[in-house]
């Protein structure tokens, strides 16, 4: 008896072009996590590719189970002890990645690349979990195409040769294409479910945060990602430079940093004001603020009417139940004018105390102010206020975003240095105005904007940050702001100086030119980014009703209209399948020259019959046009072996010239 | 051949690797619910369409393939090679299509590409049957282009197998040389004259296939003999054991007798061959062998 054969299988290897394909799809999915990872991981992780790709190379058994075990166990304890394992999606983010990747060491046949392409895919979706940007969709899109090109590669490598980069990329690209009308009917139809999951969504948060430490918000004012976007209703383009964007009122400080309140917080919602009151100017603002994870919202200073879902406390800040972790959109509408309100005794004594140690030099200014202030006549908040400006002014006080480290007492050492930002000006200020006995609070918000021309909206960056105080006016019973920063050192130093290290060259008009240019596109790439923002953010169950309406669809409930999306998304793939087999050549290349013949002997009064061998036919057709006997011999032979040849191509050729042959003879004849 | 225009008929049906991207799809919906994005959303939409479009591609690919099984005769027992011929009538050629049958061997056939308008032979190892009359169940050409989400496969038209009873039991001693046949009789008489490798021809006995040369790709080659001349009668009665047993005894001597060069006349119940030799013949006794209706 002889053995049983053995074949080669086709499980024993992937290729190493098609494995490297995979890597290249993996490598796409994780490169955006890449700075989310521990330090060591992202170096480990390619060794594990380039060793198994060596060894596919040079058709060595991937590594034994032992290393792979090992190398797993490795990878879990090192991110276990990096903190790198958590609960919920962002923080098993790494863990996924190391697993996909420890995956490769065990890599055998189809199922196992395929499942490699489909978690790439994950990864590539969960990109775009926290930021929705055009360019990281645009790039998990290109990362798709690339997972798909990997898959094909491996289908196509396994049984021919392997194909070349620009065939796999190009078909891939083209199967995106075509799977994205359907993509896009489920994208608009499918109503999605609205469930809270009781999943982590992680606490990663931005912009500015619920303390004024000038360290922090000297962070942030280098960032150049946008905060929100404002457009007014009423279209008048405002002076964005001049807007002061209110955001949250600190009261409570120990000398340098200023928090909000840590008793519980006693402020009651302030009644929103009737619509109908229109005494005073008014500005209509719709912000469409970037997620921030906090609960608070930013309006333009201050506000007096807000979305019913918002509540408003005393210092009119605004807050929202649900922290920001969407864009959100709401209309405010503000007035500049401050309306009179009624201080409480509690709320005046927090507004005016003090932190346990203060700097005796600090004290003494406080006291000098009062004094100036009494001798110039008006010896009031406004006096005081207006003298503590004046001393800065004479001081030579400075703006910069790098006063360097300063140790101990804040205000005393910013007060020695003359030299800061927002943060040191307005906490100084306020510190000694609540020396010289004047309620004094802190505001943090933003200030400025810049007028978006192609959008018509104003984009406020994180870079507008800033921070201010407000000081209580006993005789007109209202909180007046005072913008110690801008007072003392001028608006366009503080504008300047954010811009940092872009080089001026006013000389230069090429350069000047040039600058002007890359603002315009950048204005142009803002617009992009709002309205992608827009149209993807905006895009939820609301809309997605308005479009049943539109296409007539509105009275179908839930299950309907996920039915209706399902349908459509399968008539397009049957609308494809169509196209498709148009595109299939339907007919065998002999038997329509040879049908294009029989047509010519038909019109010459012998007619094929529909069940007649070409034999057959020839033999009758030869008796019926004996002068084209030497024709149809010619025709039939060259069909009979372009038919059954092995060699198809050459016999067809033959067939060709003979059909053609025989056609101009004819016309000659 | 029917003078007609083949359109294969390609079926489709999902693959396991579709339930494993449903499962992912579902994942990345969870995680779009639990961030509300609409851009995780939307690329989860995006490769649920990908998954769709392939789909028509997977039929596309098959179209215009056709599956054609030359019958093949084997002996019980053995692994049956049967060479499968896949037809590519259209004019792009049909990505990583292999020929499957039900009973196949562990190894299942690498996946071949067939050019446009050309074909590709592939052999397929069967799992060795029992003897008689079989049906190869299931042959079929799959694919599984683009994606692995769906297999596609086209339907072989239906072939049938005989298998011989497996060559067992005492071999047919040389002393019991019959009547030369040849008057010459020069006394070249033994067939263990090696004659060197000519093609396995259908229903011949795969024991002297090169089988690692048919693992290459090359046509089945077996040794062949010239033998001398002499006749026999291989009777049903002069085997011994139960009906299965005298069969495959019958089968034994019928390929010792071919071997030999001998013409051999064969005797079953019911049925009766006359001497002649030759492997036509050969084929001829092993098949009255295989259908022999035992009670």
């Amino acid at each position: 008896m002889s053995a049983v054969p053995s074949l080669p299988s086709p499980e024993a290897g992937i290729g190493h072009r098609s494995l490297a394909w995979l890597i290249l799809a993996m490598t796409s999915a994780t490169l955006p996590f890449l700075f989310t990872l521990p330090l060591w991981m992202p170096p480990l992780l390619g060794g594990i590719g380039v060793w198994r790709w060596r060894c596919e190379r040079r058709r060595q058994p991937s590594p034994s189970t032992l290393v792979r075990m090992l190398i797993s166990g490795g990878v879990i304890a090192g991110l276990a002890l990096s903190g790198s394992i958590g609960l919920g999606l962002e923080a098993a983010v790494p863990l996924f990645i190391a697993f996909l990747w420890i995956k490769l060491l065990e890599l055998r046949g189809e199922r196992d690349v395929l499942m490699g392409c489909y978690l790439s895919c994950f990864l590539a979706a969960a990109n775009l979990l926290t930021d929705q940007g055009v360019l990281r969709t645009v790039y998990a899109i290109g990362t798709v195409v690339i997972v798909a090109a990997a898959a094909l590669h491996f289908q196509i490598a396994r049984s021919a040769t392997a194909p070349a980069i620009g065939q796999v990329l190009r078909k891939a690209g083209l199967i995106t294409l075509q799977g994205a009308p359907v993509a896009g009917l489920l994208f608009l139809l499918l109503p999605r479910p609205v469930v809270d999951l009781p999943l982590d969504r992680g606490h990663a948060t931005s912009g500015l945060s619920d303390r004024l430490n000038p360290g922090e918000i000297a962070n942030i004012a280098l960032s150049q990602d946008p905060a929100f976007r404002v457009t007014f209703p009423d279209g008048q383009p405002r002076d964005a430079e001049s807007m002061y964007w209110r955001g949250l009122v600190l009261t409570d400080t120990d000398g340098s940093v200023w928090t909000r309140s840590s008793r519980p917080d006693p402020l009651t919602p302030l009644p929103r004001l009737p619509r109908g009151q229109r005494e005073d100017p008014r500005v209509e603002q719709e912000i469409t603020l970037l997620p921030h994870q906090r609960h608070w919202l930013y309006a333009l200073d201050a506000p007096a009417v807000w979305p019913d879902d918002v509540k408003a406390y005393v210092g009119v800040v605004l807050f929202r139940e649900q922290p920001v972790q969407n864009p959100l959109s709401y209309l405010v509408t503000s007035r500049p004018e401050r309306r009179p309100v009624e201080m409480t005794a509690p709320y005046r004594q927090r507004t005016l105390t003090l932190p346990k140690v203060v700097d005796p030099g600090v004290i003494a200014l406080a006291g000098e102010w009062r004094a100036r202030a009494a001798a110039a006549g008006d010896p009031g908040a406004r006096g005081i206020a207006a003298a503590g400006l004046a001393w800065f002014g004479e001081q030579g006080f400075t703006y910069t975003l790098e006063p360097g480290v300063i140790d101990g007492d804040l205000v005393a050492g910013f007060l020695a240095r003359k030299r800061g930002f927002c943060g040191h000006y307005s906490a100084t200020f306020a510190l000694l105005m609540r020396l010289a006995a004047v309620p004094t609070r802190v505001v943090i918000g933003y200030r400025g904007g810049e007028w978006n021309e192609p959008g018509g909206f104003v984009l406020v960056r994180q870079s507008h940050a800033h921070a201010w105080t407000e000081i209580y006016l006993d005789d007109e019973r209202r909180w007046e702001r005072i913008d110690p920063t801008s007072s003392v050192t001028g608006i366009e130093t503080r504008r300047i100086a954010s811009e940092g290290a872009q080089a001026i060259d006013d000389n230069a008009a090429a350069a000047d030119g040039w600058r002007r240019s890359l603002r315009r596109a950048r204005q142009w790439w803002d617009w992009v980014n709002a309205t992608w923002e827009n149209w993807m953010f905006r895009y939820d169950a609301g809309a997605q009703q308005r479009l049943r309406d539109w296409l007539g669809l509105g009275g179908l409930d839930r299950i309907g209209a996920a039915l209706a999306a399902l349908g459509s998304a399968v008539l397009a793939v049957v609308v494809l399948a169509l196209l498709l087999r148009r595109r299939q050549p339907p007919r065998d290349p002999a038997r329509v020259l040879y049908d294009r013949w029989c047509r010519r002997l038909a019109d010459a009064g012998c007619p094929r019959a529909p069940d007649e061998g070409p034999l057959a036919f020839a033999q009758r057709a030869s008796v019926a046009l004996p002068a084209r006997a030497g024709e149809i011999a010619a025709v039939t032979t060259a069909y009979v072996a372009a038919r059954y040849a092995p060699q198809p191509l050459g016999a067809l050729v033959a067939l060709r010239d003979a059909v053609r042959g025989a056609g101009s003879a004819r016309a000659r004849g | 051949m029917p003078d007609r225009q083949i359109t294969s008929r390609v079926r489709l049906r999902p693959s396991w690797n579709s339930i494993r991207l449903g499962v992912v799809l579902a994942a990345m919906a969870m995680a779009a619910i639990n961030y509300q994005s609409n851009a995780a959303w939307l690329l989860t939409f995006l490769v649920a369409g990908i998954a769709g479009a392939s789909v028509p591609h997977a039929r596309r690919n098959l179209l215009g393939i056709e599956v054609a099984a030359t019958p093949a005769d084997a002996f019980a027992g053995e692994p049956i090679a049967l060479p499968v011929v896949l037809r590519n009538r259209g004019l792009v050629s049909v990505v990583a299509v292999a020929p499957t049958a039900d009973v196949m061997l562990a190894a299942p056939t690498p996946a071949t590409t067939v050019p446009a308008s050309g074909e590709a032979q592939v052999t397929l190892l069967l799992a060795p049957r029992r003897r008689g009359r079989c049906r190869v169940a299931g042959l079929r050409a799959t694919s599984s282009f683009p994606f692995g989400l769906v297999d596609a496969l086209v339907r072989a038209p239906e072939t049938d197998l005989i298998v011989y009873p497996s060559p067992i039991g005492v071999t047919l001693a040389r002393d019991r040389a019959p009547v030369p046949v040849d008057a010459t009789g020069d006394g070249q008489r033994s067939g263990d004259d090696f004659a060197g490798h000519r093609r396995h021809l259908s229903g011949e006995s795969q024991r002297h296939v090169d089988w690692k040369a048919v693992a290459r790709g090359r046509p089945m080659l077996v040794k062949s003999y010239t033998g001398g001349g002499g006749e026999c009668r291989l009777r049903w009665d002069d085997a011994v054991g139960d009906d299965e047993g005298r069969l495959s005894q019958l089968a034994r001597w019928v390929l010792d007798a071919e071997s030999y060069g001998w013409h051999y006349g064969l005797e079953l119940p019911g049925t009766s061959i006359d001497p002649d030799g030759g492997p036509a013949h050969r084929q001829r006794c092993l098949r009255a062998l295989a259908l022999q209706v035992v009670t």
